[in-house]
């Protein structure tokens, strides 16, 4: 049996896999660029591979995600056997049914839709027994299990199927009992669909993000995650490395095995050759192998891979700068009484020095000071971090919220006194920032960093610098704005052309705001948060307002980006450390938010962010970079109508998240979206139609 | 052995099932009908109505990533089907390593490969002809959803053809179908099966995505998923992202009924 296949075919699947390899090429190609902008290429590094060697957190997730992959797939591979066993032998009809409707339900449920309802299991639990922080590794493994176990089952119980009754029979005869007939018959004879489903389940939950991203805690994050949280700040090039190394390995485990197989097979061939002459024997005997080639590849590319990854991650040293290089007192960190217990912190993405780029990496010097272990995790707002920490599914010690979330969370009683005589450094933070509105008497927080927004403007897109926030509604740059992805701060521009208070609770104020804003959409080319990075960085884009510390980092990569002061005046803010009501360990997350302000520390800290620091000694410091930099630290007479944001009350908070979600649903026009699918329905209507009278004009043909 | 011995075999899987996928459900159900302080009520259901327009595009780009990838695959699938098995065997393994490479990084490397100033484009104005504006499109949505799920319509269509004899397919040119009457007579009716699952495997999560939409979308196109990602991680209102995972739910297990009408096997369990 020749089959041709013509050249446009050739083509067409060429172009198929040139569009499914296009990204990955994109991936790969930036893990060689030695700078860390993932839209312009540099020059060719491999400073991200050994970057990589230094990025704890990111080598800590691939541990976690090979660990619980492994351990997952074989509690559902060998629960699903036994089921599978079960089921097939059961002759109870409704029971039978009933688990498999069951057994379908994850595959068919989305996966949101799974995820949420384990997480909201786990929380209600949680909430009967009192117990808060549930979310974990535990959950996490209950949620794999239950999501890998259905493919199990599927891939095992088709297989007893079409397994002859008599070989169990004969076992039986010649004298097996039940249990040694299945050990020695029915399990031999199921192994590679064992292995399949091993397999099946391993790659599903290595590769499982959203569930994963619901019922999981702080002390237990995965390699999807991880990523996840990067994509929303910036990725570090150092995860394109690791996927590179990864689908590398992958890619030529793959072609070995299929090179020696296919030695093997002509091999084979050339001796059965004069016995295979039914040609459709050939076909499904050539069927039959090749499915089991493919198991039999993919089993041994699993087993390979995940050796190779943990071995490549147990073997990863984690290195330190060393202790000299930064005068503190190391005695107060070494003989502190919290020695061994963990630390659970909570923090903005990309908000510390973490040892990328030669800084110092804060976390792993602390542990390696104290001998605390750091959970670290991110969000990316604090309303993020505000539903975790409400939602009690997890644990934090310490958070670094904004200071209207702090007024909320004090509130609310969410937050802990802190002991300050814990805090000795507390000394070096600038009065400027003590006792600021939202903590009057200095009882909940020490300030971390300090920022406002401000204009940011490409230069070769706007030839004269802006002077105020309506140039985000010029229509000369229709297309080519950005707008901040968030309610507060998006209403802030707005109700600042308009002169309002920021923290007005007038509806009417809000709805003029929302008006405003609904008068911008159309020049709105994307509402974005982080992914401003990279759409700046490119110049891709002409304005947008942005964190004025972020602003620094982008310059780093695009020279032609300038930022401007609106004359309407801007919100200030600051982001304090604080330390939640659940906390396990408020000793420790004491000793840290110490630890945070130790001059050295600081001062790596505010290399690293970019934010302005209120820590005095770091300011004084010559060796600080941002030594009186004007944008960081402007004049005062700048600054001083410069607004903080309040904790609005609850109906003002509906209202703006009410107008924010119209602004963004239902501003769209939409009737494009119902007139196809008004005209999907019709062709649909009209091929069951179709469908009906062919059948009938069948049936009549057949009668 | 007895009925009831594999009866108890299978009991602790029973139990799994009803204590992590059908209580689960309930409890769903049992926050979408209350409100925060647990009180019963019907406001979240009526909520949902705010949603129309999310949840119809939702279903509207799910439909076309679907059919676009069906339109894709099929042919696809039938050339893979008429190589060498040799060939065949590399070839689905070319499909399946892209799967290898973490999802939110793929599609976040398509946004670097739409940008305005992206590679795209700027090999586009390298040859002389105008940029093209990709990113934050409709279009870029349903690309990333076609781009990430293709797999999984490729596969099973590749699995139902290779099933098919093709000397049905010489029998209906022998009778003297034209090529668009053996696709629609034979080809189709005996790659059904492969056909609804793949559309089944690409319809739900297209329709359920949040991350594409957000990355590729720039906030601009909400769908149902962004909705319920936004209730449960920043708005802190359980109650409604419940409710609107109930509608959700039932969504595509109507979807999924309409189709099962098409293609009438009782085989399988009740849901797939």
């Amino acid at each position: 049996m020749k089959n041709k296949i013509t050249i446009p075919a050739k083509l067409y699947t060429v172009l198929i896999f040139i569009i499914l390899y296009a990204p990955i090429a994109v991936l790969i190609f930036f893990s060689f660029n030695s700078s860390n902008s993932t839209s312009v290429f540099n020059e060719f590094s491999l400073r991200w591979y050994t970057e990589l060697f230094n990025d704890t957190a990111t080598i800590k997730a691939l541990k976690n995600t090979l660990l619980l992959a492994v351990i997952s797939s074989i509690i559902s591979t060998v629960l699903g056997l036994i089921t599978a066993t079960g089921l097939h032998y059961s002759k109870t009809k409704w029971y039978k049914k009933s688990i498999m409707t069951a057994n379908n339900i994850p595959m068919v449920n989305p996966d949101i839709v799974t995820g949420i309802s384990m997480m909201l299991l786990f929380i209600f639990v949680g909430t009967i027994l009192r117990q808060s922080g549930v979310l974990g590794f535990g959950t996490m493994l209950i949620a794999h299990i239950t999501f890998e176990l259905p493919y199990v089952i599927l891939n095992i119980l088709p297989r007893f199927k079409s397994m002859d009754k008599n070989l169990v029979e004969a076992a039986k005869d010649l004298g097996c009992t039940p249990v040694q007939a299945f050990f020695k018959v029915t399990l031999p004879y199921l192994s590679a669909e064992i292995f399949a489903a091993f397999v099946m389940a391993f790659t599903l939950s290595i590769d499982d993000f959203v569930i994963s991203y619901f019922v999981s805690g702080p002390e237990f994050q995965t390699l999807p995650i991880r990523i996840y949280s990067m994509t929303k700040k910036r990725v570090t090039p150092d995860i394109y490395a690791l996927s590179t190394l990864i689908f590398v390995t992958v890619f030529v485990l793959l072609v070995l095995s299929n090179y020696s197989q296919n030695k093997q097979k002509r091999r084979e061939s050339m001796n059965e050759n004069s016995i295979k002459n039914n040609m459709k024997n050939n076909i499904k005997n050539n069927m039959k192998n090749n499915m089991k080639d493919n198991i039999r590849i993919f089993t041994k590319i699993s087993a390979f891979l995940s050796i190779v990854l943990l071995i490549f991650s147990l073997s990863i040293p984690v290195s330190a700068s060393s202790v000299d290089d930064y005068p503190i007192n190391i005695e107060y960190y070494k003989n502190s009484p919290y020695r061994g217990s963990t630390l659970n912190v909570y923090n903005w993405g990309e908000y510390i020095s973490d040892g990328a780029e030669g800084s110092l990496n804060v976390n792993v010097y602390f542990e390696e000071l104290t001998g605390i272990k750091v959970n670290y995790t991110n969000y990316d707002s604090n309303e993020d971090m505000y539903a975790k920490i409400k939602s009690g599914g997890a644990n934090y010690d310490l958070i670094i919220p904004s200071d209207y979330m702090i007024a909320r969370m004090i509130d609310e009683n969410l937050l802990l006194k802190l002991d300050y005589a814990n805090i000795p450094n507390f000394k070096y933070i600038s009065n400027e920032y003590k006792s600021l509105y939202f903590d009057p008497k200095d009882e909940y927080s020490v300030t971390y960093t300090v920022g406002y927004v401000a204009l940011i403007y490409n230069t070769k897109l706007v030839h004269e610098a802006p002077t105020s926030w309506t140039a985000l509604w010029d229509k000369r740059y229709a297309g080519n704005i950005l707008m901040f992805n968030n309610p507060r701060d998006a209403f802030a521009i707005a109700q600042l052309i308009l002169g309002q208070d920021l923290n007005s609770t007038n509806p009417d104020d809000w709805q003029r705001a929302y008006d405003k804003l609904l008068e911008q959409k159309p020049v709105v080319r994307a509402y974005v948060m982080d992914e401003i990075y990279n759409i700046m960085e490119s110049g891709a884009a002409a304005l947008a307002p942005y964190y004025v510390g972020d602003f620094l980092t982008m310059q780093e990569n695009n020279e032609d980006l300038a930022v401007a002061f609106p004359k309407e005046g801007a919100n200030i803010f600051v982001d304090s450390m604080c330390i939640p009501k659940t906390a396990k360990n408020k000793g420790a997350a004491e000793l840290y938010i110490n630890y945070m302000c130790e001059p050295e520390i600081s001062l790596a800290n505010a290399e690293y962010i970019c934010y302005a620091t209120p820590n005095t000694a770091v300011l004084e410091m010559d060796k600080y970079s941002f030594k009186g930099d004007e944008i960081l630290y402007p004049d005062a007479s700048v600054t001083e109508d410069y607004q903080y944001f309040h904790n609005l009350p609850a109906e003002t908070q509906a209202l703006m998240s009410n107008l924010w979600g119209d602004l963004k649903v239902d501003g769209q026009s939409n009737i494009s979206t119902y007139i196809g699918l008004a005209v999907f329905a019709i062709v649909m209507i009209m091929y069951a139609i179709y469908a009906f009278l062919k059948k009938k004009h069948r049936e009549k043909f057949y009668d | 052995m007895k009925n009831r011995t594999y009866n108890t075999i299978s009991s602790p899987y029973a139990l799994w099932c009803a204590i992590f996928i059908v209580a689960p459900l309930v409890i769903v159900a049992f926050y979408a009908l209350t409100d925060k302080t647990g009180n019963f009520t019907f406001e979240n259901i009526k909520h949902l109505s705010m949603y129309t327009d999310t949840i119809a595009r939702s279903i509207y780009f799910g439909i076309i990533a679907t059919v676009v990838c069906l339109l894709i695959s099929y042919p696809l699938a039938y050339i893979f089907s008429k190589t060498k098995v040799s060939t065949q065997t590399i070839l689905v393994m070319l499909v399946m390593v892209p799967m290898w490479m973490n999802f939110l990084l793929r599609t976040y490397a398509i946004m670097v490969l739409f940008e305005d100033t992206g590679i795209i484009n700027n090999f586009l104005q390298k040859i002389g002809l105008s940029p093209i504006h990709m990113i934050n499109t409709a279009g870029a949505v349903i690309f990333g959803m076609v781009y990430n799920y293709l797999p999984f319509m490729i596969l099973p269509l590749y699995t139902s053809m290779t099933k098919l004899d093709n000397k049905l397919i010489e029998a209906a040119y022998d009778l003297g179908a034209t090529g668009f009457q053996t696709l629609r007579d034979v080809m189709i009716p005996l790659t059904k099966s492969g056909i609804v699952t793949g559309i089944t495997m690409v319809f739900v999560p297209s329709v359920s995505t949040f991350y594409i939409s957000q990355k590729l979308g720039g906030g601009k196109y909400t769908l149902i998923g962004d909705v319920i990602e936004m209730q449960f991680q920043t708005a802190y209102n359980y109650n409604l992202g419940a409710a609107i995972s109930l509608l959700l739910m039932v969504l595509i297990l109507v979807c999924i009924a309409v189709m099962n009408k098409f293609e009438d096997t009782e085989e399988r369990g009740m849901l797939v």
